[in-house]
């Protein structure tokens, strides 16, 4: 993902060419959603992506959004502040454990990290199952556990290998990969907000 | 071409060491003055809650006791806002947080749960509230000029002292001061002055300077106690709640750019 992606490259909506595993129930969901690309992709009207209901993209799936995202890190938490869905993420370095009573559920998911040496260790467990992994509408169940590795491997690059473990909708685990040139003096844009688009019919 | 796709920026500077440069001279100072003290009155670090005095309900709304100075332009459009809060609630409001707009400043004051975390690293304080994120630029830059109206305005901010001194200006007239809905225009100058009295109380003191909305300036006041290095800020997704028809707002079509 290094290099500039051009338009209709599958890596501006999927982390992969190939098919994850998908059991029955995840083919089945696959199958119902909507999304505006990929195989399946349907005119943008008619699409049910639940980001265009303004909620959060999930993760990993926001990483595919291509707009700046501000690591601070600090003695105790790494924030990653996203431009896209506007979306300020806590990953909690203190030697805290998951929440255990996350009721309703995450759409982010809660996560906690830990540093093995250069590598921040990232476990990410309690999210809802309204999101989708990927923007061509791959699905996933409460059981999802997202397990990143991120490690900064040269100067401007930082890479993210991400293990994606659901028993429910995928019958093995599978890993991906995001990558991140680093961009020196770029300023988060606050001001995108999704109902804000002049497509949100208030009355 | 643009070659990447998503920027990565690592601030570094709140491990202990270097917080510990950056304050030790105002450190050094107050120790001497304070010798007990077991906080830098220069670090705002921390998830702070308001604090509510027993009884005092129009904290919940309001960010002064009394109405505050009109014009008779600010009247006119504070009848024609729709609170849900406060002593006139409507069923049926306007007010642009039921979209899920950013609240702006100073109305996140206006609320018995508000509650922000502050983060200092070189050259900013970040002051989250939820997703609505102030950057406050402490690298002596001043205000650009044409500035746009923002959702949470544009801030700078210094140290006087022991006094952490924020100026906001650009903020959109779409917001409301507050969550009954006293309005406020697009020359809205906002001034908090922000002080740790101690390790886990802080005071704001600020100023709302708006000659088109009221004829003086006036000022409020609110006190915030730390929450434990423990607690978390939490995921608070408005359109969790307000995404249907009850609050008439109905969801996104997709962009076909």
């Amino acid at each position: 993902m290094r290099a500039p992606a051009s338009p209709g490259e599958y890596s501006n909506f999927a982390f992969s060419k190939e098919e994850p595993p998908m059991t029955p129930w995840a083919e089945a969901k696959y199958k119902a959603a909507k999304p505006v690309f990929g195989p399946n992709k349907k005119p943008a009207k008619d699409s049910n992506d639940p980001i265009y209901s303004c909620f959060p993209p999930g993760v990993p799936r926001i990483y595919l959004h291509r707009r700046p995202m501000e690591i601070i890190q600090l003695p105790n938490e790494v924030i990653m502040m996203f431009e896209y869905a506007r979306f300020v993420r806590h990953i909690y370095t203190d030697g805290r454990q998951h929440d255990e009573f996350l009721d309703p559920p995450l759409w982010m998911g809660d996560s906690i990290g830990k540093w093995e040496g250069d590598t921040l260790v990232v476990d990410v467990i309690g999210f809802n199952d309204k999101t989708w992994l990927d923007r061509v509408g791959h699905p996933h169940s409460e059981a999802l556990h997202v397990a990143e590795r991120i490690r900064r491997v040269d100067h401007g690059t930082l890479q993210d290998d991400i293990t994606i473990d659901d028993s429910k909708a995928y019958k093995k685990p599978w890993t991906i990969q995001s990558t991140f040139d680093l961009q020196p003096r770029v300023d988060i844009d606050w001001e995108a907000v999704c109902e804000d688009q002049k497509l949100v019919d208030r009355q | 071409m643009r070659r990447c796709m998503i920027a990565l920026t690592f601030v570094l500077g709140l491990a202990p060491a270097s917080s510990s440069v950056a304050f030790a001279q105002s450190s050094e100072q107050s120790n001497s003055a304070r010798n007990q003290s077991a906080f830098s009155p220069q670090d705002l670090s921390g998830i702070w809650a308001v604090r509510v005095p027993p009884g005092v309900s129009w904290y919940n709304y309001a960010l002064i006791a009394d109405e505050p100075p009109m014009t008779p332009w600010a009247v006119a459009k504070f009848k024609a806002n729709k609170p849900s809060f406060g002593p006139h609630p409507y069923e049926y409001p306007n007010d642009l947080a039921y979209g899920c707009f950013p609240p702006g400043v100073p109305r996140v004051y206006a609320a018995v749960q508000a509650a922000f975390q502050a983060v200092q690293v070189p050259g900013r304080v970040i002051i989250f509230w939820g997703r609505n994120v102030r950057q406050v630029y402490t690298d002596g830059r001043q205000h650009p000029q044409d500035l746009k109206p923002l959702w949470m305005g544009h801030s700078i901010g210094k140290w006087e002292g022991e006094t952490f001194v924020i100026d906001t200006i650009g903020i959109s007239d779409r917001t409301w001061l507050d969550r009954m809905g006293h309005p406020h225009s697009d020359a809205l100058h906002l001034v908090e002055r922000f002080q740790r009295v101690a390790q886990d109380r802080l005071d704001l003191d600020m100023t709302i300077d708006d000659p088109k909305a009221y004829t003086k300036a006036w000022t409020a006041q609110r006190t915030f106690r730390l929450r434990p290095p423990t607690s978390e800020m939490g995921e608070a997704i408005c359109e969790d709640m307000f995404i249907n028809d009850a609050f008439g707002l109905k969801p996104m079509l997709p962009s076909t750019k």
